[in-house]
């Protein structure tokens, strides 16, 4: 009897000894934030400050359809138009500095469909664009000049998916996958060797309030439902069914930190969602549409959850890096329009509204 | 003697004014038919028939096209494929110059379905259709469910036809824009 109770102090004393992870595991690592303060008690309107459409100011390019937007350290915006299949570069004050790209099979040429392209870009910390062509499958690198630099096909089964929007390249240049094995989630470099993993977990699931359908519980089919982000020495993994965000620096051995992110203003939104959609079995509805960190202090980062129930505001959820809720954020649309936030940069928000491209500020109080 | 030559002078000439109007009768009868054959109108040709309904029954004809306002005109039809191509792209140049421009879209489809098309596909412009489709497809010449793009300002007409490239729309609103400038 003594023995037996002797035994776990030896083994704890030992680990102590010789700074081993008490259970023995990938996630050990894994620091969950207590109690982030997750409160909607601050709210903050966002008033439309410029509109970009159509006309550049030049003859050759004009904005007909902005699919996806992505700034760069300079404070510039690109922008990716999916009638044209173009990126185009526009500086600090929104002027047309140059653009690339065309429909086609060439190096630098995007697959067009009837709708026409569905590429994400991402201008990493190295300063390339990396293009991600979902209908091809192919993720394609360019230079800031435009020029085509290489391209890494996704098709094959043993190569890696990216998550739908790329964004997960560092200084260096190197860019993260993600795989996925049962409910384990391995980020792997390009050469798959892992970097880290996380498990999932069905207590994250805990918010619903329905035993979840097996929609959801493929919760880490990583295309759609996974956000990587890879700002400064840091990378933010967001998953989007059970809104779980990691953030883990990218120096080895350091901790890395996971927030359950479910306010409960957002729950009780994505819980009366998850209700209209119950009728279709297979329906699938993210808790937080995207994630984007601010790339002016990297100290926040923003999650959009879309409009409220009745329809008057578009809600924009402020959270700082140890995860508490710092404000939100919201903005009313005419109505049958909705803005897809994509970006904050130079103390604007970026979304796309229909054909154009909309820029926010905060509304400033009077006093 | 004299005569003589006079008269057959005079035949002579008569003969050939003959043959010169006859010829130019064949030729003129013969352009029309080339031109019946092509399957929109010529830049300067006329447009006789324009009468076009909305859902609320408003109606707007041939008169409209001479006021002031540049007119962007877009026609098709549900069913076409090339027409589903080019949405996007209307919608999204109806956008750019909703200021600058008029913009129509006429769907030559029966009026139901057309106008419920209208609401399905978020379109950026009113939408009307024909009061007598047959005749407006005779009038216009579009003999296949073909899509057109017009720019109709000052008389002058600037059509594309069919799928429309990224190129061509740079160039139609190169032009709305040049035409815009010269006001």
């Amino acid at each position: 009897m003594l023995k037996t109770r002797i035994i776990p102090i030896q083994i704890l004393i030992l680990n102590l000894l010789l700074g081993i992870p008490l259970f023995s595991g990938n996630n050990t690592d894994i620091v969950l934030n207590p109690k982030p303060n997750l409160i909607e008690k601050n709210y903050g309107e966002l008033i439309v400050h410029r509109t970009i459409c159509g006309d550049l100011g030049n003859d050759d390019v004009y904005l007909f359809s902005p699919f996806d937007l992505a700034g760069d350290a300079d404070g510039h915006l690109w922008v990716f138009d999916n009638l044209q299949a173009r990126v185009i570069h526009l500086d600090k004050n929104l002027q047309y500095i140059s653009s690339f790209g065309r429909a086609g099979n060439g190096p630098d040429g995007f697959s067009r469909g009837s709708m026409g392209c569905f590429v994400h870009i991402h201008v990493g910390q190295d300063r390339h664009i990396y293009a991600n062509d979902i209908t091809k499958k192919v993720l394609k690198v360019f230079n800031p000049s435009g020029d085509y630099v290489n391209s890494v096909p996704y098709r094959l089964p043993d190569i890696p998916e990216p998550p739908t929007s790329f964004r997960a390249v560092d200084k260096k240049g190197n860019f993260y996958f993600l795989i996925r094995k049962g409910n384990r989630i391995f980020v792997v470099n390009r050469a798959r060797k892992p970097y880290f993993d996380i498990q999932g977990e069905k207590a994250d699931f805990g918010f619903l309030y329905f035993k979840p359908s097996q929609a959801f519980l493929t919760y880490y089919q990583i295309p759609e439902k996974t956000d990587v982000f890879v700002l400064e020495e840091r990378m933010y993994l967001y998953l989007k069914n059970s809104s779980v965000l990691y953030i883990r620096p990218l120096e080895k051995g350091t901790s890395c930190r996971r927030y359950l992110l479910h306010p409960k203003n957002a729950l009780r939104i994505y819980q009366t969602r998850l209700e209209e959609i119950k009728k279709w079995p297979d329906s699938y509805q993210p808790f937080f549409i995207h994630f984007f960190p601010d790339l002016d202090s990297g100290k926040h980062f923003y999650l959009h959850l879309g409009r409220e129930p009745d329809g008057s505001r578009n809600l924009l959820y402020k959270f700082s890096n140890d995860g508490n809720l710092d404000e939100v954020l919201f903005c009313r649309d005419p109505q049958g329009s909705f803005t897809r936030f994509r970006l904050k940069m130079n103390d604007t928000f970026y979304g796309i509204q229909d054909e154009k491209i909309m820029l926010y500020k905060e509304k400033q109080d009077d006093n | 003697m004299k005569r003589r030559e006079n008269t057959a002078i005079t035949l002579v000439i008569a003969v050939c004014i003959a043959f010169n109007v006859v010829t130019a009768a064949l030729f003129n009868h013969r352009l029309q038919k080339i031109r019946k054959n092509i399957p929109y109108l010529l830049e300067k040709e006329k447009i006789r028939y324009f009468h076009l309904v909305d859902r609320e029954g408003n109606v707007i004809n041939h008169n409209t096209l001479h006021e002031d306002t540049p007119r962007l005109i877009f026609i098709f039809s549900t069913p076409c494929n090339p027409c589903n191509k080019n949405l996007p792209f209307w919608n999204s140049v109806a956008g750019i110059f909703k200021k600058k421009v008029k913009t129509i879209g006429i769907i030559l489809d029966e009026p139901n379905s057309a106008f419920n098309f209208q609401e399905r596909s978020h379109l950026n412009f009113p939408v009307f259709v024909p009061e007598d489709i047959s005749r407006f497809r005779q009038e216009m010449r579009i003999h296949l469910n073909l899509a057109q793009t017009i720019f109709y300002a000052d008389g002058v007409r600037y059509l594309q036809l069919g799928v429309l490239e990224p190129e061509s729309v740079t160039t139609l609103c190169n032009v709305i824009k040049s035409h815009n400038r010269g006001e």
